[in-house]
C-alpha cells in the first residue's frame, strides 16, 4: 500500500491513444478526503472504482498509516475478497465553488496517470437496486433456483474497460462505504456497535412470523411430501400417474412450489454477509411471485368455488343435457347419415354397415355407463369440486382456481372417453389401409420400396405375388372411400376434443406460472431488474488551473463538460415473457394447422402435446 | 517416264512419290455408306409381327363374350371352370414341350444344373397355381359385393380404360433368346395389372360367387399365363414355314372362336370385332409401308427413345470414315 503525494495535472482529454484509467466514481459522494477502492488492471486500461471516501476530518494524523490496516481488517471481515484488493487510491478533493451544479472531484494518485472519470450510482443495500452487465436470469420457476443460478459471465469484454468484476465492485461498494465507516466511527468513538452487517440489510422473514414458516414446514412434511410421492408412481414402464391425470399433476406442482418457498424462506433469512445481491434479488423475486401467485389462485379459486357450491344442481342439469346432446346423441345421428350414402356419396354397404352397428352400439354402451355411473351422482361432485376450490388450500396448499381447472379438465376426458376409443379404431383402420394402397399401388407398377436406399425401384415380382397384390389392390381401392368416411368424423371430433384439452391447459399453464411480480417490480421501479448498462451523459464542472482557462479563452474557474454516467437499463418484457414464448413456439409448432393437416392426412394418431415437453419448457 | 508410278496406298510408313494430302480419285464416294442399317419395311414380315396383335386382341374379345353370358347367365360357371382346366392343363403340355426341344436342340451344356432349373421352375409353378386358386376361391364372396352400389355405366366405363391400358401397353415382341432358360420375366407388369384390375372390376358384376371365381380364374389365364406361351411360341424359330403356318392357324383359331362366342350376343359386336382384327392384322402394316417415305417427318414429332424400333432417318444418313467405329458384337 503505498499513498505517494507527487501532484500532478489533470487532463480532461483521454484520446485513444493515450491510455488513461477510467475512474468510477461514486455520484452521491460529495466529500473531500481519502479515496479508496479497487484498481483493477484490465490489459493496458486500468479501471479504478471508487467505493467510497473517507473524510478528512474524521481522520487523526496517524491514520493515513493506519488506513490499509483497517482496509484490510474490514476486508477480512466480508467475504468479498475474491472482488480484488481494497486499496488507498489517492486523494480527491472537491472544489466547491459558489456555482450550484454536479462537481467532478480531482483526485490526486499515485503515479502521474491521466484519467477520468465515469460517474454510477451507488445504491444502498437495502433498496435492492443493482447494476448487470447481462440480462437478469429471472427463473420465475419455484422450482430451479438454485445458489447456481446466478448471472451468465461475459466473455470476451476485457478490453473494453468495463466487465463483470468491475460491476460486482460497482454494487458492492455501498456496503463496503458503510462498512468502513462504521469501522471507523466505532473506533474513533469507541462505542460498542456491532459491525454485523446483517443490520444493513432487509431481512424479509424477521417480519413474517414464524408461525407461517412452522405451518408450512410442517404441512410440507406430513402433506405434500407424501402426495408427491403419490404422484410419481409408475403405472407403466413409460407413464407416471402424473402423466395421466391433470389434477394430479396439478397437486404435484403445488407440492413443488411449496418445497420450493420453504427452501427460499430459508435462504432469505438474514442475510449474510457478503452474498451476492444477484442471486438475493432472484430470490427474492422468485419467492414473492410464487406466494403471489398462489395468493391469487386461493382468492379466485374461493369465488369460483362459492359459485359452483351454490349452483351445484342448475350446472348438474346443464352438463347432463349437453353431453345427452352433444356427445351420445350427435355421434350417434352423424353415423347412420353416413350409413345411407351421405352426399350422395355411395359407399361400399357392407363395410359401411359393418362400421357404424360397431360405432353405434359402442357410443350406447358408453352412454349407459355414464347415465348409471356419474349422472346420479353429478351434483355432488360439482359441490366437492366447489369444495376443493374454495377450502383446498387448507390441506397443503392443493386448491384454488388451478385445481378446479384441473379437476374440469379429468372429467372432460372422462366424458369423451368414448371417441377416444372410436377414434382409435377408425385411424388403425385407416393409416393400414392407406398403407397398404400406397405399396400396393408400387406392385401394380411394378415397383418396389427400397429401404435400403429409401427410393422406389423397379422389381420384378413373381406371378403369384403380382396377382394376389393386384386382386387386393383392386379391393382396398374400392372399400377405401368408407373408410376414409368413418374416419373423417372420428378425426374432427378427436381434433375438436384436443382443442379444447389445450386451451384448458394453457389456462392452467398461465395460472401457475406467470411472472406477475417481475411485471409489476418493472412499473414500481425498473432498477431492481437490471438488464444490461448503458451509458448516458451528464453536466459537470470541472475546476481548471489558470494556465488552462487561460488557454480555454476564459477566466473562470470552472468549465463545464460533460462525463458519462452508467445507467442501468431495465430488463425487456421479452426478456421476461421469454419462457413464454418458447412454450408458444412449441405449442405452436405441435397444433400448427398444416402439421394438424398433414397428420390428418396421413391418418397418424393425434395427441394433445405430452406432458412432460410442457413442462420442461417452463422449467429450462 | 519409264518407272510406272506404284499405286497409292493408305500406309504412312512408305516412302511413296505421292505428296502427302493426296487423295486418289473416286476414294470418297467409295468410303462413303449410304443408309447402312436401313431396312425398309416390307408387307409381310409385317404382317406376320402383328399376328401378335391380333392374337392379344382375339383374347380380349373372348373374354368379353365370356363374360357377357356369364352375366346373362347362359353360361354355367362350372362349364366354364372346367373348359380353362382344360386349357391350363394343355398349354402346360405345350410349354413343356417346346422346353424339351429347345433344350435339347440348344445343345446340353449344363445338363445337371439345367435340370435343375427346371424342376425349381415347376415346383414353383405348382405352389403358384395352388395358392392361386386357393386364394380366388376365399376371396370371391368379398369380390362379389365390392363395387354393389356403383352403377354399371361407370363400371363399364372403367374397365374399358383398363383394358385398352392393357392393350397399349403389352408386349408384343417375344422371348428375346433361345438361350434364356431361366424364369420367365414379365416385362410388362402394368398391362398385365391392368387386365386384372378390369376382369375383377367386372366381376363385381356378377351373382354368384362361382361365377366370380370362374371368371377371375379365366382372366388369370388369359391374361398372365397365354401371353407367356404366346411369347415362346413366337420365338420358335420363324424361319421354318411350318412354324409359320403354326402361327397362322392359331391366330385364325382364335379369331374364328371370338367371333363365333360373340355372334349369337350381338351381330354388330361380332361385326365390329371382325373388323377390327382385320384392320390389325392386314391394313395396319399396309398403312406403315406406305408412310415409311414420311417417316423423317414423323420422326421429328416423336422422341424415338421410348420405342423399341429406333427410327433412322431415311435416304439422309451417310457414313463415312469419319465416324465412330461401330463394334460388332456377335
Amino acid at each position: 500500500m503505498m499513498l505517494l503525494t507527487s501532484k500532478y495535472t489533470t487532463s480532461m482529454s483521454a484520446s485513444l491513444y493515450n491510455p488513461s484509467a477510467s475512474v468510477f466514481w461514486p455520484l452521491d459522494c460529495k466529500e473531500s478526503g481519502y479515496a479508496f477502492g479497487w484498481c483493477n488492471n484490465n490489459q493496458n486500461v486500468g479501471c479504478i472504482v471508487v467505493a467510497g471516501v473517507i473524510q478528512l476530518h474524521t481522520v487523526d494524523s496517524k491514520l493515513p498509516e493506519g488506513l490499509p490496516k483497517l482496509l484490510e481488517h474490514t476486508q477480512q471481515h466480508t467475504e468479498i475478497a475474491d472482488l480484488g484488493e481494497l486499496q488507498l487510491i489517492g486523494k480527491c478533493t472537491f472544489y466547491s465553488g459558489q456555482r450550484k451544479g454536479l462537481v467532478a472531484p480531482e483526485l490526486e494518485m499515485g503515479q502521474a496517470i491521466k484519467y477520468s472519470i465515469v460517474f454510477y450510482h451507488r445504491h444502498e443495500a437495502q433498496t435492492l437496486r443493482f447494476y448487470l452487465m447481462d440480462t437478469f436470469g429471472l427463473d420465475i420457476d419455484a422450482f430451479n433456483v438454485t445458489s447456481s443460478s446466478t448471472v451468465r459471465p461475459v466473455s470476451g469484454r476485457k478490453s473494453s474497460g468495463i466487465s463483470q468484476d468491475i460491476v460486482n465492485q460497482l454494487n458492492v461498494a455501498s456496503i463496503i462505504n458503510a462498512a468502513i465507516l462504521e469501522t471507523l466511527s466505532s473506533m474513533s468513538n469507541a462505542t460498542p456497535s456491532s459491525t454485523n452487517l446483517g443490520q444493513t440489510t432487509k431481512s424479509i422473514t424477521a417480519r413474517t412470523s414464524d408461525l407461517l414458516e412452522t405451518a408450512i414446514s410442517k404441512s410440507q412434511s406430513f402433506i405434500s411430501m407424501p402426495i408427491q410421492v403419490i404422484c410419481n408412481i409408475h403405472i407403466s414402464a413409460k407413464y407416471r400417474l402424473k402423466d395421466v391425470s391433470l389434477s394430479v399433476q396439478q397437486m404435484d406442482v403445488r407440492a413443488d412450489q411449496s418445497a420450493a418457498l420453504l427452501r427460499q424462506m430459508a435462504a432469505l433469512q438474514p442475510r449474510r454477509e457478503g452474498v451476492r445481491i444477484e442471486s438475493y434479488s432472484m430470490k427474492y423475486t422468485s419467492f414473492f411471485n410464487t406466494v403471489w401467485l398462489i395468493l391469487n389462485d386461493v382468492t379466485i379459486g374461493y369465488a369460483f368455488g362459492n359459485f359452483l357450491c351454490e349452483n351445484h344442481e342448475v350446472l348438474s342439469g346443464m352438463l347432463k343435457d349437453a353431453v345427452e346432446n352433444f356427445l351420445i346423441s350427435w355421434p350417434q345421428r352423424a353415423l347412420c347419415w353416413l350409413d345411407s350414402w351421405p352426399a350422395g356419396l355411395k359407399l361400399n354397404t357392407e363395410l359401411s354397415r359393418f362400421y357404424s352397428g360397431t360405432f353405434v352400439d359402442f357410443v350406447d354402451i358408453w352412454g349407459g355407463v355414464l347415465r348409471h355411473t356419474i349422472f346420479p351422482q353429478l351434483p355432488k361432485i360439482i359441490y366437492i369440486f366447489g369444495l376443493i376450490s374454495s377450502f383446498g388450500v387448507l390441506i397443503g396448499g392443493m386448491g384454488g382456481m388451478t385445481m378446479s381447472i384441473a379437476l374440469f379438465y379429468d372429467m372432460f376426458v372422462v366424458l369423451t372417453l368414448h371417441i377416444y376409443v372410436c377414434y382409435t379404431i377408425a385411424v388403425l383402420a385407416y393409416e393400414r389401409a392407406l398403407w397398404g394402397l400406397g405399396s400396393l399401388w408400387r406392385l401394380f407398377r411394378g415397383k418396389r420400396f427400397n429401404v435400403l436406399r429409401n427410393r422406389t425401384d423397379s422389381w420384378e415380382y413373381d406371378i403369384d405375388q403380382l396377382l394376389f397384390g393386384t386382386i387386393l389392390f383392386t379391393l382396398l381401392a374400392f372399400l377405401f372411400p368408407t373408410v376414409l368416411a368413418y374416419y373423417a368424423l372420428f378425426a374432427l371430433l378427436r381434433l375438436a376434443t384436443i382443442l379444447i384439452q389445450a386451451s384448458l391447459e394453457i389456462q392452467l399453464a398461465f395460472m401457475n406460472h406467470f411472472p406477475l411480480f417481475a411485471l409489476v417490480l418493472k412499473l414500481k421501479d425498473p432498477w431492481r431488474l437490471p438488464g444490461g448498462l448503458y451509458f448516458d451523459f451528464v453536466r459537470v464542472l470541472v475546476h481548471v488551473n489558470e494556465h488552462e482557462a487561460a488557454g480555454a479563452g476564459t477566466d473562470e474557474q470552472f468549465i463545464t463538460t460533460l462525463i458519462p454516467i452508467v445507467e442501468n437499463q431495465p430488463i425487456t418484457l421479452g426478456r421476461i415473457f421469454f419462457q413464454y414464448t418458447r412454450l408458444w413456439t412449441k405449442l405452436a409448432s405441435h397444433y400448427d394447422p398444416f402439421r394438424l393437416f398433414k397428420s390428418l392426412l396421413l391418418g397418424r394418431f393425434l395427441v394433445p402435446i405430452p406432458r412432460f415437453d410442457q413442462r420442461d419448457e417452463i422449467d429450462t | 517416264m519409264s518407272t510406272k508410278i506404284p499405286p497409292w496406298e493408305k500406309v504412312l510408313w512408305k516412302n511413296q512419290p505421292y505428296p502427302d494430302n493426296y487423295i486418289p480419285e473416286g476414294a470418297l464416294e467409295s468410303s462413303l455408306r449410304k443408309n447402312p442399317n436401313f431396312k425398309p419395311y416390307t408387307y409381310w414380315p409385317l404382317v406376320h409381327l402383328s399376328i401378335a396383335i391380333t392374337q392379344h386382341l382375339a383374347t380380349i374379345f373372348i373374354f368379353l363374350s365370356v363374360f357377357v353370358r356369364l352375366k346373362d347367365r347362359s353360361l354355367d360357371p362350372r362349364v366354364l371352370i372346367f373348359v380353362s382346366l382344360g386349357c391350363f392343363f394343355v398349354g402346360y403340355f405345350v410349354w413343356e414341350v417346346l422346353q424339351y426341344t429347345q433344350s435339347s436342340g440348344g445343345g446340353s451344356k449344363h445338363g445337371s444344373k439345367r435340370n435343375e432349373r427346371v424342376g425349381d421352375d415347376r415346383a414353383k409353378t405348382l405352389k403358384s397355381s395352388i395358392l392361386i386358386f386357393l386364394a380366388l376361391m376365399s376371396l370371391s364372396p368379398v369380390l362379389r359385393t365390392l363395387s354393389a352400389a356403383t352403377s354399371s355405366d361407370s363400371i363399364w366405363a372403367l374397365s374399358a380404360c383398363l383394358f385398352l391400358l392393357n392393350i397399349l401397353l403389352a408386349d408384343y415382341g417375344s422371348s428375346s433368346s433361345v438361350a434364356q432358360v431361366g424364369p420367365e420375366r414379365l416385362t410388362s407388369v402394368l398391362s398385365m395389372n391392368a387386365a386384372i384390375s378390369s376382369s375383377v372390376v367386372l366381376a363385381s358384376r356378377l351373382s354368384s360367387d362361382l361365377a366370380v371365381f370362374a371368371l377371375i380364374q379365366f382372366s388369370v389365364q388369359s391374361f398372365t399365363l397365354f401371353p407367356m406361351l404366346r411369347r415362346r411360341l413366337q420365338a420358335f424359330n420363324t424361319r421354318k414355314l411350318s412354324t409359320r403356318a403354326m402361327q397362322a392357324l392359331l391366330t385364325f383359331a382364335l379369331s374364328i372362336s371370338s367371333l363365333i362366342l360373340a355372334a349369337p350376343l350381338s351381330s354388330t359386336i361380332a361385326f365390329l370385332f371382325l373388323l377390327v382384327l382385320l384392320a390389325v392384322t392386314f391394313f395396319a402394316p399396309a398403312v406403315l409401308v406406305w408412310a415409311q417415305k414420311y417417316k423423317k417427318w414423323v420422326e421429328t414429332f416423336i422422341s424415338p427413345t421410348n420405342y423399341q424400333v429406333t427410327i433412322s432417318s431415311f435416304r439422309s444418313e451417310i457414313r463415312g470414315p469419319w465416324d465412330v467405329a461401330v463394334p460388332k458384337v456377335n
